[in-house]
């Protein structure tokens, strides 16, 4: 009985920053054009440890995007962005069922952005890929053994340190430059 | 405004210091290797120290202190020391593809622009100004200047790595006994003018610097961006350049845009028009949103006067005198406004009668 006041206090401290329509249209409406933006990429590498797999430069989207401007519009950048970005038949990189990790992804760095530094926030990354990796696994896209094997296991972690590396350095660029005049 | 004083005295000083400060820059400029790397070092102690205090705030808003604080500290120092290495290392070898693509090519900027470009361009503009002649000069000027460029990087580097870890140290272990030793040889009646005049400049420099860092990170990272959207060859080591360049007040950004250009077109059109599309967005943010909310509000200068300034900076000591125009007339004005008011106060005292 005593643990759940101390439970609903903390669930009450994380929570979203209060509402800006118009503010939070604006960001998800660009975040999706950079979700576009990145469908058409031609700088595209691949992964060195997981054969024909194009490194997934998506995912850092919904995590900045949480980070700098709230639960909200992370959540809302994952889910529609992806869907944009699936429906460009040119790449392919990701599919519509991308949306639940980015989604997930994006709402939990909003929602801890006031409580937890945005460098240990870029980990959630690593959450965001193993999602998606579970995801494919049940689609039935991905076999288990395959996303066991020290390989893909390794491409993951790769393509999580060079996700972490673009939020902290893209958020704190943001920071910088945009938010400065704010002090 | 109060008048100017008449007295003698005080414009005799006034013309002595303005000497003497002449006389400094000038040595300054003479020893130019070490003085711009005084200049880098300084802008890379400011930015360092901003980053220090800013982690202080967030560290305190979200309460993390003691060991946390300190271990998320040394994480992010050493990070950002990796992505330097990182960054430099993945443009250096970009750099070496995107010349060895440039040395491979068997067309020059010159005959890309007569394949292309030239149908385009309405015949008054190509008689008067964009004629082959005239693009192939600009050719080789661009090529020359970008050349000098490289090639003093790598002294700049030899003393950059002599001179900024001295400077670092000193600022941070040593400020406050260099702070004291100053203040033991100025004389103790000017002491109240001498704060005053070290708080002001260091304020508006550190103003200054930091706004246009923070102008050429943003302004090179939207380069980056869109580089690598278009699939240039060379993204980063391009948009690195177009975002150092933003530093030079007018002719940078032109500097800067041409080699992602020229590389562009080299490729195709279509990838040459994405790159002048990816710069002129680029400076839109720059000129529209930045520079009206970073600089303008900060850097009290006149626009007209900022402009004399660059200009007569760039004729008597070309780009260097343009980056460094405004910083030293921030110093004169400072100085001279505090050095005035010191000495009218001194000698227009009224004298004691026995």
């Amino acid at each position: 009985m005593p643990r759940r006041p101390r439970l609903l206090k903390k669930a009450k401290e994380i929570s979203c920053d209060r509402p800006d329509p118009k503010r939070d249209f604006y960001h998800v409406l660009i975040l999706i054009i950079i979700y576009l933006l990145l469908a058409n990429a031609k700088s595209l590498k691949f992964n060195p440890f997981i054969p024909g797999r194009i490194m997934e430069t998506y995912m850092v989207l919904p995590v900045i995007a949480g980070i700098l401007f709230g639960c909200r519009v992370g959540l809302f950048s994952g889910i529609f962005g992806t869907i944009a970005a699936s429906l460009i038949p040119k790449l392919n990189t990701t599919g519509l069922y991308d949306m639940i990790p980015h989604g997930i992804i994006g709402l939990i760095a909003g929602l801890y952005k006031n409580k937890i530094p945005s460098p240990i926030l870029a980990f959630l990354i690593i959450i965001g890929q193993v999602l998606k990796t579970g995801i494919d696994i049940v689609l039935g896209n991905l076999s288990l053994s395959v996303a066991l094997t020290q390989n893909f296991i390794l491409g993951i972690m790769y393509e999580s340190f060079i996700g972490i590396i673009t939020i902290i350095v893209i958020s704190s660029i943001y920071r910088l430059g945009f938010e400065e005049r704010r002090k | 405004m109060a008048a100017l004083t008449a007295n003698v005295k005080v414009w005799r000083f006034i013309a002595a210091i303005i000497v003497l400060l002449t006389v400094f820059f000038t040595i300054a400029f003479y020893f130019k290797p070490i003085f711009i790397t005084f200049i880098v070092g300084m802008a890379m102690i400011l930015l360092t120290e901003s980053m220090i205090r800013d982690y202080g705030k967030r560290m305190d808003k979200y309460n993390f202190r003691g060991w946390k604080a300190t271990v998320l500290g040394y994480s992010l120092f050493f990070f950002w020391i990796f992505v330097i290495f990182f960054t430099l290392g993945t443009s250096l070898s970009e750099f070496k593809d995107v010349t060895q693509t440039l040395s491979e090519t068997d067309r020059s900027v010159t005959q890309v622009y007569v394949d292309k470009i030239d149908n385009y361009i309405p015949n008054l503009l190509k008689e008067r100004f964009m004629n082959e002649e005239n693009i192939q000069k600009a050719e080789g000027t661009v090529i020359s200047t970008l050349s000098t460029i490289v090639s003093q990087i790598g002294i700049f580097v030899f003393n950059g790595i002599l001179i900024i870890p001295i400077m670092f140290f000193m600022y941070f272990k040593r400020k406050d006994d260099i702070i004291k030793q100053v203040f033991d040889i100025v004389p103790n009646k000017f002491h109240e003018g001498f704060i005053k005049a070290v708080n002001d400049t260091a304020m508006q420099l550190h103003d200054f610097f930091m706004a246009k860092i923070t102008e050429s990170i943003v302004v090179g990272s939207i380069c980056c961006f869109g580089f690598y959207i278009i699939g240039l060859k060379g993204w980063l080591v391009l948009g690195l350049l177009a975002g150092a360049l933003n530093i030079v007040p007018y002719l940078g950004p032109i500097i800067g845009a041409i080699p992602p250009i020229m590389i562009g077109l080299l490729d195709s059109s279509t990838t040459g028009l994405y790159v002048i599309v990816t710069v002129v967005i680029a400076q839109a943010i720059d000129n529209f949103y930045l520079i009206p909310f970073m600089i303008t509000g900060k850097v009290k200068v006149d626009p007209l006067l900022g402009i004399v300034l660059i200009l007569v900076g760039a004729k008597i000591y070309g780009v260097l005198g343009m980056v460094l125009a405004i910083p030293i007339y921030l110093i004169y004005k400072i100085i001279l406004r505090e050095s005035y008011q010191e000495l009218v106060k001194i000698y227009t005292r009224p004298r004691k009668t026995k």
